[in-house]
């Protein structure tokens, strides 16, 4: 087998992987990463690419199974309530995110202590908010200061505009007295580009290590990662793009292949030593998956709106429904997001779906009756971590060089399904003070497993936990996990921000500790 | 004429009733043959037999399975098309300016008054 030397290995290069490259990039070492996907041309993920609704149901499909690509891994979702979202390329999902970029809140570090449920992070808010001050100003997030629900966020870029819908929300939400804020995105408002510039992890943090000497190997499938008999990892076996087999040695070697590639590495790489998976010792690993479960209103409207223009992942969202309340009945809770409503392609499926629409005389009438009239909201519930929603390696579905998938086992709680319970009516009694003519709810949307959170969680010690507070394995000192895998709790907001704010951090003590790191 | 260039023709006219029919246009939309030119989708289903077919004689469309056919072929690909060529992108827009005269938004810093002055609802 040929063999490579690196400094520093990242396997992934997502959100968290591309943060973590880009921070020490900045150092005097070989630093390699490897992505199992392709190398992607900007101009076709492009929010403003005109084809961008149609790719959403061929190149850019959200789900795995259905895209099929080499670089791709199977994803059993059957015993799942809900499906795995993700994107392998150099970039990640980035490359397919709607770049809304909110921070958890303070009390999302504490639900233990709070509320009596989950586990509390090693670390806090306060602790984090240097790196998502950094993490803000790298990404350029658009918002407005002063929000009620946060600790204050300053150097934000001008905010997002609202549009018809959330004007009309807004009003709503005030006459009930509810909290909203326009929404914190990572997406610049452009004149000459309609859809405003959403950067990806590649033009955010890739482009700029790369700059400073990090190789990218795209197309590179990592196999296993190799540890020596004192447990200190010593390199990766990996499939390259032409499909010859490479030891890649390495002295630091950083995970950031999200909450399902992550722990599918780990189970991959298991040994004499660790039969249960690679720095499994604590059997936590792959277990406590959280996923977001998602409830869904639409309002529609009989004026039109342009509901389908504006900001891509959220306009405007509301905490008013966040925070524990124990006349509620259910513990933590959850997002409201103002949705833009689906673009003409997108409307005439989910029209058809329901039996709507049909080609002929009445095809433009029936489709404007829908198309821009319609508000979408998302209920975005706070996961609570649970052993029995696990995932496990999937031995009867292999990926492209014959590497077991993964399989999702995933339940949703009696908190979640009150929870989502509650958003709806919720949602519902805003439409109605928004003069909404009729409403349509479901949940949980089967669809939105994007944010994979908790299958290698931190924590104190090796006996219930795979990685310490940096993200360092406790088995193996000097792998460090780098992505959402390891959130003791999920939030209930988008987690991209966090993800790169706590990559941010992992990767600065590592560069604090290099020496004894290099030298074990 | 020869027969080729009859054949070409007939299967011309058929489709261009079929996709008309199919999304007809209104006072603000172009129907779909005046947002895509119909060469654009003989090149889509070029290998099909349903070309063939529409060679051969005038199509009814009142007919079930004749209708039900051509959905099901033309469906999407007419769907892709319409939606993605400029004129229809101009006529979405303008449609949006008339729509939108009459509805005035209020300033967003003057709604979020109501919101910023409201007692600070995190926990530590």
């Amino acid at each position: 087998m040929k063999r490579e030397k690196t400094d520093i290995l990242i396997i992934g290069t997502g959100a968290s992987g591309a943060a973590s490259a880009w921070n020490l990039s900045k150092l005097n070492l070989k630093i390699t990463c490897l992505e199992q996907g392709p190398f992607i041309d900007k101009k076709k993920y492009s929010f403003n690419n005109v084809n961008r609704e149609t790719n959403k149901f061929k190149d850019f499909n959200i789900d795995p199974n259905q895209r099929r690509f080499n670089s791709d891994y199977p994803i059993n979702t059957a015993n799942s309530a809900i499906s795995i979202a993700n994107y392998n390329a150099v970039g990640g999902s980035t490359l397919i995110y709607s770049g809304h970029y909110p921070r958890f809140h303070p009390s999302d570090f504490n639900t233990k202590k709070i509320d009596n449920v989950g586990s509390n992070w090693l670390f806090n808010y306060y602790d984090l908010e240097k790196y998502y001050n950094l993490n803000d100003k790298m990404v350029g997030v658009s918002g407005l200061t002063g929000d009620p629900a946060y600790p204050k966020i300053n150097n934000l870029l001008p905010p997002l505009d609202i549009g018809y819908s959330g004007n009309l929300l807004a009003k709503a939400f005030n006459a009930l007295g509810w909290h909203w804020w326009p929404s914190y995105s990572a997406v610049k408002k452009s004149k000459k580009f309609k859809k405003g510039i959403r950067p990806t992890a590649v033009e955010i943090y890739l482009n700029k290590a790369v700059k400073n000497g990090v190789v990218i190997k795209p197309n590179s499938r990592v196999l296993k990662i190799k540890i020596s008999s004192k447990n200190i990892a010593n390199g990766v076996i990996y499939l390259n793009q032409n499909n010859k087999k490479i030891f890649l040695e390495a002295s630091i070697i950083l995970l950031a292949a999200s909450g399902i590639g992550t722990p599918r590495i780990l189970f991959n790489s298991s040994n004499k030593k660790f039969p249960n998976g690679l720095a499994n010792t604590s059997g936590q690993l792959g277990k406590n998956l959280m996923l977001h479960p998602l409830g869904y209103v639409e309002g529609h409207f009989n004026k039109f709106l342009a509901t389908n223009e504006g900001a891509e992942g959220c306009a405007l969202y509301s905490h008013e429904f966040y925070e524990t309340n124990k006349k509620r009945g259910f513990k933590r809770g959850y997002t409201i997001q103002l949705l833009k409503s689906p673009g003409p392609i997108e409307s005439f499926h989910y029209l058809k779906k329901f039996n709507k629409i049909k080609f002929g005389k009445f095809f433009l009438k029936d489709f404007f009756n829908y198309f821009g009239r319609t508000i979408p909201l998302a209920i975005i519930c706070e996961d609570l971590p649970d052993k029995n929603n696990y995932v496990e390696l999937d031995h009867k579905n292999k990926d492209s060089n014959g590497m077991p998938g993964i399989k999702v086992n995933y339940k949703l709680s009696k908190n979640t399904k009150k929870m989502l319970s509650h958003g709806i009516k919720q949602c519902k009694k805003l439409f109605k003070k928004a003069g909404a003519k009729n409403t349509v709810a479901f949940g949980p949307v089967r669809n939105t497993g994007w944010h994979l959170v908790g299958t290698a969680k931190m924590g104190t010690s090796k006996k219930n936990s795979v990685v310490n507070k940096f993200g360092q394995c406790h088995d193996v000192s000097n792998l460090f996990i780098v992505d959402s895998s390891i959130f003791p709790s999920s939030s209930g907001v988008n987690i991209a921000s966090t993800v790169q704010a706590v990559s941010l951090m992992i990767s600065d003590y590592i560069k604090k500790n290099l020496t004894k790191l290099i030298n074990k | 004429m020869s027969i080729k260039l009859n054949k070409h023709l007939l299967m011309k006219n058929n489709l261009e009733l079929i996709l008309n029919t199919m999304i007809p246009g209104d006072s603000e939309m172009p129907c779909f043959t005046k947002a895509v030119k119909v060469e654009t989708i003989i090149k889509k289903i070029k290998k099909g037999k349903f070309l063939f077919y529409l060679k051969t004689k005038e199509i009814n469309l009142n007919e079930k399975r004749n209708w039900e056919n051509c959905v099901k072929i033309l469906g999407n690909d007419i769907l892709e098309t319409y939606f993605t060529s400029n004129s229809v992108i101009r006529a979405l827009q303008s449609r949006k300016k008339i729509l939108l005269g009459n509805i005035k938004k209020e300033n967003m810093i003057k709604l979020l008054k109501k919101v910023k002055y409201k007692k600070k609802i995190f926990r530590k």
